[in-house]
């Protein structure tokens, strides 16, 4: 024990000396968008990424899936550039996409670093004038689209519907957190245009956007432009997302088993956890690092080599506005029962419970997650894109100590303490997932 | 990247205005500012007193060092009856050394925030590392433990066997690992990435086998060491001295450093493999057709530019944003030890099976036919590959990956250096003609997997013989036609 703190204190000073920030100026627009610069000079590319505070959560009953159907209608052309996005971006080699997920929804560019500009004025007009130019046509060509993308990554891939009924079977009916991202086939096909225009009325209007400009650029002259073209485009007040509902707690344990064309069983145990960045959240992914990050951890040692009751294990904190997912995944060995699974991981969160894990542990996996943390900063976009995580969470996008100083402020027992409050036991949803036809 | 590029690539930007101060019009694109001047990073250079070469790519924004030890020798060199071996040596790599079993191994790589990871694929086998740059030295000597002194447990490797025999069913399930496995099959029969792996060979591999295999082919004279990251030349030199000098390559003299396999003649033919009730069918139209050493090498994947790489190339637009048949379809040339193929790969609704390859072959063969390549599509596509090149020298692993290819494959030396000046020197009528002469005249394989009961009948209206296969890939006895109803 003696040596295992001395290497957590160890770590603790030596993490300092490196620790990675993000220097940048920030100003507000008068129409309510917030603006972040920040300058790298390491190549002559700029990345414009713009998030808005919208996801999958904010879509009402009966259109799961418009979120994301909304970002691809974003790439159909608006009012002055009426083509498609990627037309004029394609010839400067730019890198573009977007993503959307329970709770926001993203867009970036890279593009060599004179071409700014241009990056600007293209998200200005999807921003200020999309509707002109969307018609019947392109939605529906992109309500096919968005179902292709549903065939290839859930329904026609080994266990891939499991996130959707994982979040099906955790959260209640009417939970913003109900249906995954992805949305249901006719929910889908049901969209129209007037939810389109209601939806980017209401949601992509500028106070609910958030612009980062990170890389080859020097911040008078993105100003200039960022000025330009985004400060003349109106802006209600920001929306109000639906109020959070209770938070949920599971009052005993559910099992939901569902047959698959799958060679192998694969059982999930999951809890509704602490939100994203609330005390609890932290914790939880030390935790996952030491139950399942490699073949040190507790759970690879027991299930997959010492009783190799499964082919490989994984626990992850899924972090969430409202609330966050904590699973435990494991895929169950030739000849051996998703009963004896359950039975083995549960022995071993037994064990953590009542002795708790290790102060070296925990330093492990704090040195991991700050070598995540550099690497996650190692390019352009990936910088951008934590820089407006960071912004929309916590109103300041160079949170980087801070965000550090929760791991490092982890301890044997808050861990165990979290793990008392929001791991039970019994009261978790357990989903299975086994070989036969599908159903 | 350089000033003149800039007129090509705004060719698609029919109207421009000059500068921020102007009055606003929307319609307008804005003109570019200065593009700066671009130097991209150059690797350095050296060998240790033992004949490894280390190829060095300095970038100092995050204080993290990652490094790959590439060798020569991947599952190409696996002995016939024993498919895998290669494979499943590297694996166990790191299922412990001398003194430290593999989770002693873990928990020391984790203390010092380090990952190890060691694999071998077709053309070559790897020992990735990272760290930061403060635990060089100690995760230098776990990676010396690695090399010299792997135990290959046989506990280990029991337990990893019976994982390897799961990963071979679960391969066998998922549409994407099949297609790619009878793409290898049909391209190449038994030889080279044709060969299966299977229950069989892995039972016949057992820990001296792997011995054997590293001692042969884990050797420093059949090996490059790439470093990337916040180091640099004489500081890292000493530190690899120290941990690597001493780990010299075996007497015995090294084998051929390539496989002699060469592709099949292709007969286009339909390879259709069942997955009943899928509700999309994976496809791959693909043939080896040329090689990266080729003198049209560039004007070919210029011309692709135009019908299969980027978003906006015409088989994503058709496929796509016009059909709506598919999340995505691209084209795209890769090059192995066999030569350099093209392969066309997309998902689509099962329903539209039929039709999208169809139009997957006529967007294929239509540039040397009735639409050949536009001016202006041949200049985006060019601009696309010149002005995104400085985004390539972002991070070191890009530009390694390259040298490493260049070394694995006998590239010329300006592959990378020449690239710039090369594609720019391309004209349209090479890339036209090339595009004719090699993709569209070349006889294509066809693979489907899909629901096989639903596309019998109308796969046969595409002309082709259709090979029916199982999930492995081996032919299956040709299917008793189904009575019209």
């Amino acid at each position: 024990m003696a040596a295992a703190w001395l290497l957590a204190s160890m770590l603790a000073q030596a993490a300092p000396a490196d620790a990675p920030s993000l220097p940048h100026e920030t100003w507000t627009l008068q129409n309510g968008m917030r603006v972040i610069l920040a300058e790298d000079h390491s190549v002559p590319f700029v990345w414009v990424n713009i998030w808005y505070d919208v996801g999958s959560k904010d879509e009402s009953p009966g259109r799961s899936g418009f979120a994301h159907l909304f970002e691809h209608l974003m790439f159909q052309g608006s009012e002055h550039s009426n083509v498609d996005y990627f037309a004029p971006l394609q010839p400067i080699g730019a890198v573009v996409n977007g993503t959307t997920n329970l709770d926001r929804t993203n867009y970036f560019e890279g593009v060599p670093s004179a071409y700014l500009p241009l990056a600007l004025w293209l998200e200005s007009d999807r921003m200020g004038y999309l509707l002109p130019a969307l018609d019947q046509a392109r939605l529906d060509n992109q309500k096919a689209v968005v179902r292709n993308e549903r065939r290839q990554r859930y329904d026609n891939v080994p266990y891939g519907n499991a996130w959707p009924l994982l979040l099906e079977n955790l959260w209640p009916e009417g939970h913003p957190y109900h249906i995954a991202t992805i949305g249901r086939h006719e929910e889908i096909e049901a969209a129209t245009l007037a939810d389109v225009h209601a939806f980017f009325r209401t949601w992509y209007v500028p106070s609910n956007a958030s612009l980062v400009i990170c890389g080859d650029v020097d911040p008078k002259t993105a100003r200039t432009w960022v000025e330009r073209y985004f400060a003349p485009l109106p802006s209600p007040p920001k929306p109000a997302h639906a109020p959070a509902p209770a938070p949920v707690k599971l009052d005993a344990e559910r099992v939901v088993t569902r047959t698959q064309d799958v060679p192998f069983e694969r059982v999930w145990l999951a809890w509704p956890s602490p939100a994203a960045y609330a005390p609890g959240d932290a914790d939880l992914d030390v935790l996952s690092n030491a139950l399942a990050g490699g073949k040190d951890s507790r759970l690879y040692r027991a299930l997959v080599k010492e009783r190799q009751v499964a082919q490989d294990v994984g626990a992850s904190q899924d972090s969430l506005d409202l609330q966050s997912i904590y699973t435990i995944t494991a895929t169950v060995a030739q000849g051996r029962t998703g009963e004896e699974v359950i039975a083995a991981i549960d022995d071993v969160l037994a064990e953590v419970r009542r002795d708790g894990i290790t102060a070296e542990e925990v330093a492990i996996a704090q040195t991991t997650y700050e070598v995540a943390f550099h690497g996650s900063l190692a390019t352009l976009q990936g910088k951008a894109d934590r820089m407006n995580a960071y912004a929309r969470a916590k109103g300041d996008a160079d949170w980087v100590a801070e965000d550090l100083a929760r791991y490092a402020a982890v301890t044997p027992a808050s861990v165990a303490s979290t793990l008392e409050t929001w791991l039970p036991a019994r009261e978790r949803l357990v989903l299975r997932i086994q070989p036969g036809g599908a159903k | 990247m350089n000033r003149s590029l800039a007129l090509p690539a705004l060719a698609g930007l029919a109207l421009l205005v000059g500068c921020a101060h102007a009055p606003l019009d929307r319609s307008r694109a804005p003109a570019p500012l200065v593009t700066p001047d671009f130097v991209p990073p150059s690797p350095s250079e050296a060998t240790l007193s033992s004949g490894l070469r280390v190829v060095l790519v300095e970038n100092h924004e995050t204080p993290l060092v990652h490094a790959r030890l590439v060798f020569r020798d991947g599952s190409w060199t696996d002995p016939a009856g024993r498919e895998g071996l290669a494979a499943v040596t590297m694996d166990m790599l790191d299922e412990g050394v001398d003194g430290l079993d593999a989770e002693g191994l873990a928990r020391a790589l984790q203390r010092l925030g380090s990952g190890l990871g060691a694999s071998a694929g077709e053309d070559g086998a790897t020992v990735a590392f990272s760290t930061l740059a403060r635990n060089l030295d100690p995760t230098l000597d776990l990676v010396r433990r690695v090399l010299v002194t792997p135990t290959f447990p046989d506990a280990d490797w029991a337990r990893m066997r019976t994982r390897r025999l799961a990963g071979l069913a679960k391969a066998r399930k998922d549409p994407e690992a099949i297609a790619a496995r009878v793409v290898d099959r049909v391209l190449l029969g038994d030889a080279y990435r044709g060969r299966l792996v299977t229950e069989g060979s892995l039972a016949a591999i057992d820990p001296a086998a792997m011995r054997a295999w590293w001692a042969e082919h884990g050797r420093a004279d059949r090996a490059v060491l790439f470093v990337g990251g916040d180091t640099t030349l004489p500081d890292l030199l000493p530190r690899l001295e120290r941990a690597l000098g001493a780990w010299t390559p075996p007497p015995v003299s090294a084998g051929p450093t390539a496989p002699a396999d060469r592709p099949l003649p292709v007969t286009p033919a339909i390879h259709l493999v069942d997955r009943p009730g899928a509700p999309q069918s994976v496809l791959r139209v693909t043939g080896y057709v040329t090689a990266p050493t080729a003198p049209d090498w560039d004007a070919l994947v210029l011309a692709n530019q135009v019908v299969g790489g980027p978003f906006t190339a015409r088989l994503n637009m058709n496929l796509r944003e016009d059909k709506g048949w598919t999340y995505g379809a691209r084209g795209g040339f890769s090059f192995d030890h066999a030569g350099g193929r093209y392969t066309v790969s997309t998902g689509v609704r099962a329903d539209a099976t039929v039709p999208a390859l169809g139009e997957i072959l006529r967007e294929l063969r239509d540039p040397a036919g009735p639409r050949p390549l536009t001016a202006q599509e041949f200049e985006d596509g060019r601009a696309a590959l010149l002005f995104g090149r400085p985004l390539q020298f972002e991070n070191p692993d890009w530009r390694l990956g390259q040298e490493e290819n260049r070394w694995r494959y006998a590239l010329p030396d300006g592959w990378v250096v020449g690239y710039v000046p090369r594609v720019r020197a391309v004209p349209l009528p090479d890339a036209q003609a090339a595009w004719t002469r090699v993709v569209a005249a070349a006889p294509l394989a066809v693979v489907v997997v899909g629901d096989a009961t639903s596309l019998r009948t109308p796969l046969a209206a595409l002309g082709l013989p259709i090979v029916e296969r199982d999930v492995d890939g081996n032919p299956l006895p040709p299917a008793v036609t189904p009575a019209k109803e």
